[in-house]
């Protein structure tokens, strides 16, 4: 679906809960100047509500896994940074810590979530992101 | 403050140096008298073209976005397709920087529009679709993600991702993996 975008840097695609259309359109990513895929969420109470249904995220897990591994074979040279933004979360974003959020890939890339009301970041898989 | 005439075309031609300009519920049919009239104290100047319940032939709606040389992001609504009344004009330069498009409910008529401007002269780097309530339906994004495809370094997709057959997706990875029975 998006294979012809062979510029792509930036991919954002916004996800209440991920379905198949999700692994669709990252299973057809072909671009190797990829940098970061960003899932703006829906409506959240706090974080905690994003933990109790985090595996459901695991085909995501692997398909992330495998665009690394595809992108690679075809001279990929940057870290991909995928970041969850909680656009609509309730005053309290929660203290949850994230850790088991996309295991496998957080082994090859940066995972980042931001809660984009309060201006936290909420999690970073490696350094501390500043927001604007 | 000095009271500005009432005619729409000039109270536009006393605003200069607008950056912005959101046309909303309007239909334009002779665009060539009316560019003048209205847009022209603020030609230079306009980088951001804002087109919502919008209804105009499609020559029209090309002249008008070429009138504007330094538009860096075009937005679009819901679009009325009026029948051409002349020849669709050449674009005197591709169309570049971001095109966001908020698809409206299904219609033939903004097919036709979304296909006849995938064949402009594009180099657009930024394309979003949405944000949108309405599910985003497999044949109008299929035809929008044909935009710009050499060029697009950013892309947007904010709304609700419909979970169709006619993605040619699996319903999961699984399906991927298991072999029919039948």
């Amino acid at each position: 679906m998006i294979s012809h975008f062979r510029q792509l840097r930036e991919f954002q695609l916004m996800a209440t809960w991920p379905n198949s259309t999700h692994e669709v359109l990252l299973s057809s990513i072909t671009s190797t100047e990829l940098r970061k895929i960003i899932f703006p969420m829906g409506y959240m109470y706090n974080s905690w509500i994003f933990a109790a249904r985090i595996r459901e995220w695991a085909v995501i897990d692997k398909q992330l896994c495998e665009l690394v591994a595809r992108l690679g074979r075809t001279g990929y040279r940057h870290t991909l940074e995928v970041e969850v933004q909680f656009t609509e979360v309730d005053h309290d974003p929660g203290k949850y810590e994230f850790t088991e959020f996309l295991p496998e890939f957080r082994e090859r890339g940066v995972v980042t979530i931001i809660d984009t009301v309060h201006d936290l970041v909420l999690h970073s898989s490696t350094v501390r992101v500043e927001l604007h | 403050m000095r009271d500005l005439p009432k005619e729409p075309g000039e109270f536009l031609s006393a605003l200069h140096n607008i950056h912005s300009l959101e046309l909303v519920n309007i239909r334009i049919e002779h665009l060539s008298r009316e560019l003048e009239t209205c847009f022209s104290a603020f030609r230079g100047t306009l980088t951001t073209l804002t087109l919502g319940l919008f209804t105009t032939s499609f020559s029209a709606f090309v002249s008008l976005i070429d009138y504007f040389p330094n538009i860096t992001a075009l937005q679009l609504g819901a679009f009325g397709l009026a029948p051409d009344e002349g020849p669709v004009p050449s674009l005197s330069r591709p169309l570049r920087g971001k095109i966001s498009i908020r698809p409206p409910l299904p219609n033939s008529c903004y097919l036709i529009f979304i296909d006849r401007l995938a064949r402009l002269d594009q180099e657009y780097e930024e394309l979003v679709i949405g944000p949108t309530s309405i599910p985003l339906r497999t044949e109008l994004f299929n035809r929008i993600l044909q935009f710009s495809t050499g060029t697009v370094k950013y892309l947007r997709l904010l709304g609700k991702l419909e979970r169709e057959h006619s993605l040619h997706a699996p319903s999961s990875l699984h399906d991927l993996r298991q072999p029919s029975k039948s």
